[in-house]
C-alpha cells in the first residue's frame, strides 16, 4: 500500500533484519526492551499529561516536566526494538491495518508533542504548585495521554490482522 | 483439579475469553484483554519508575512526600493488571499453570508488590524539616531498588511464557 515489493524487500534486507530472522533470542529480547521502553514513556507521560489537564496541582510544571528525558528515552528504545521487529518480516507489517493505525498515531502524538513544544511549553513552564493550566493546554495533554494508549491497545492487537493477513 | 479445569476451559465463558470477541467482531477479547493487562502495566511499573528516579536522587525539583499522590494512580494500574490477569489465566488455566515461567512471574508480582508497599510506607514515614532538600534513606533506596528489579523480572518472565509455553494440553 505505502511501499513497492523491491521497497518492502530493501527493508527485509536493512540491518537488522537478517540477524533478528535468524537469531532465535533477538526478537524476544526486542519485545522486553520494547516493554520498558513503553512502561518509561507511559509512566513519565502520565505523569506530566495529568498535571496539565488540571491533577496532582502540588507539583510546579517545570518539576513534572523535569521527567521529559524518561519519555523521549522510553520512546527511542521502542524505536530501535520496533525497528528490529519491523525489519524482521516488513511485508507482514505492512500487511497489517492495525499497525498502519499505529504508526499513524505514533506520528499525530509526535506532531502533538511538537506543538505543544512550540505554542504551550513557553506559557505553561513557569506555572507554580497550586495554578490551573489553560484549556488549551489541557487538550494537548489529553489528547497526547490518549494517542499513546490506543497506540499500545493497536500494538497488543497486530496478532490478529496478521493472522487476517496471512 | 486438572479435570475441573480441562471441563472449566470447555465452558463458554472460558471459550469466550479464549476465542471470542470483544464486543465486536474482529477485536478478539484475548487481545483486547492483553491490552489492558499493558496499560495496567505500563501504570504501575511506569510511576514506580518515576518515583524510583526521585527517590535515587534525580529530580530534585519534584517532592517525595507529594510523589505519594501518585501511589493511589499506581494501585489502580496494578488493579487493572490483576483483574485482566485473571482474566487471562482464566481463558487457558491448564497451560499456564503448567509453565515455569507464569509461576516466576507470579511470584516477581508478588515480591514487586510487597516492595512497594514498603517503599510507601517508608514515604510515609519519612520526615523532612520545612524547606529542606528531601534526601531518602540507603534502606529506601534499596528497597526502591528492589521494587524496579522485581518488576523487571515479571515484564521479563511474562514476555518470554508467549515463547516457552507448551502445545494446549489434551
Amino acid at each position: 500500500m505505502f511501499f513497492t515489493e523491491a521497497q518492502l524487500e530493501w527493508f527485509k534486507q536493512a540491518w537488522p533484519g537478517p540477524i533478528t530472522r535468524s537469531t532465535s533470542w533477538l526478537f524476544p529480547f526486542g519485545e522486553i526492551l520494547h516493554f520498558i521502553g513503553l512502561c518509561l514513556l507511559l509512566g513519565s507521560l502520565i505523569f506530566i499529561d495529568l498535571r496539565l489537564m488540571g491533577y496532582f496541582k502540588s507539583h510546579s510544571v517545570k518539576s513534572v516536566l523535569s521527567l521529559l528525558p524518561y519519555a523521549l528515552f522510553g520512546f527511542l528504545l521502542n524505536a530501535i526494538s520496533g525497528w528490529f521487529f519491523f525489519t524482521s518480516t516488513p511485508q507482514v507489517y505492512m500487511g497489517n491495518w492495525a499497525f498502519i493505525w499505529k504508526m499513524m498515531l505514533i506520528l499525530l502524538a509526535g506532531l502533538n508533542a511538537a506543538a505543544f513544544t512550540i505554542w504551550e511549553h513557553p506559557k505553561v513552564v513557569h506555572i507554580g504548585p497550586g495554578e490551573d493550566t489553560p484549556t488549551s493546554a489541557k487538550v494537548f495533554a489529553a489528547s497526547s495521554l490518549a494517542l499513546w494508549f490506543v497506540v499500545l491497545l493497536l500494538g497488543r492487537w497486530l496478532p490478529i490482522f496478521t493472522v487476517s493477513a496471512n | 483439579m486438572w479435570d475441573s479445569l480441562r471441563s472449566f476451559e470447555a465452558g463458554d465463558f472460558s471459550s469466550w475469553l479464549r476465542e471470542g470477541n470483544f464486543i465486536v467482531d474482529p477485536f478478539s477479547t484475548f487481545y483486547t484483554l492483553l491490552g489492558i493487562h499493558s496499560i495496567g502495566m505500563a501504570i504501575v511499573v511506569g510511576i514506580s519508575f518515576m518515583l524510583s528516579s526521585r527517590i535515587f536522587g534525580f529530580q530534585l525539583g519534584l517532592s517525595m512526600k507529594k510523589g505519594l499522590e501518585l501511589l493511589p494512580l499506581a494501585w489502580w494500574g496494578f488493579w487493572i493488571n490483576f483483574g485482566s490477569g485473571v482474566l487471562l489465566v482464566l481463558a487457558q488455566p491448564r497451560r499456564e499453570m503448567m509453565t515455569f515461567l507464569f509461576w516466576a512471574k507470579m511470584l516477581t508480582i508478588l515480591l514487586a508488590f510487597l516492595s512497594l508497599r514498603t517503599v510507601q510506607r517508608g514515604l510515609e514515614a519519612m520526615q523532612t524539616p520545612q524547606g529542606a532538600l528531601e534526601i531518602a534513606p540507603w534502606n529506601l533506596r534499596l528497597q526502591t531498588l528492589l521494587v524496579d528489579l522485581f518488576w523487571l523480572g515479571a515484564i521479563i518472565s511474562g514476555r518470554l511464557i508467549g515463547y516457552t509455553q507448551p502445545p494446549p494440553p489434551l
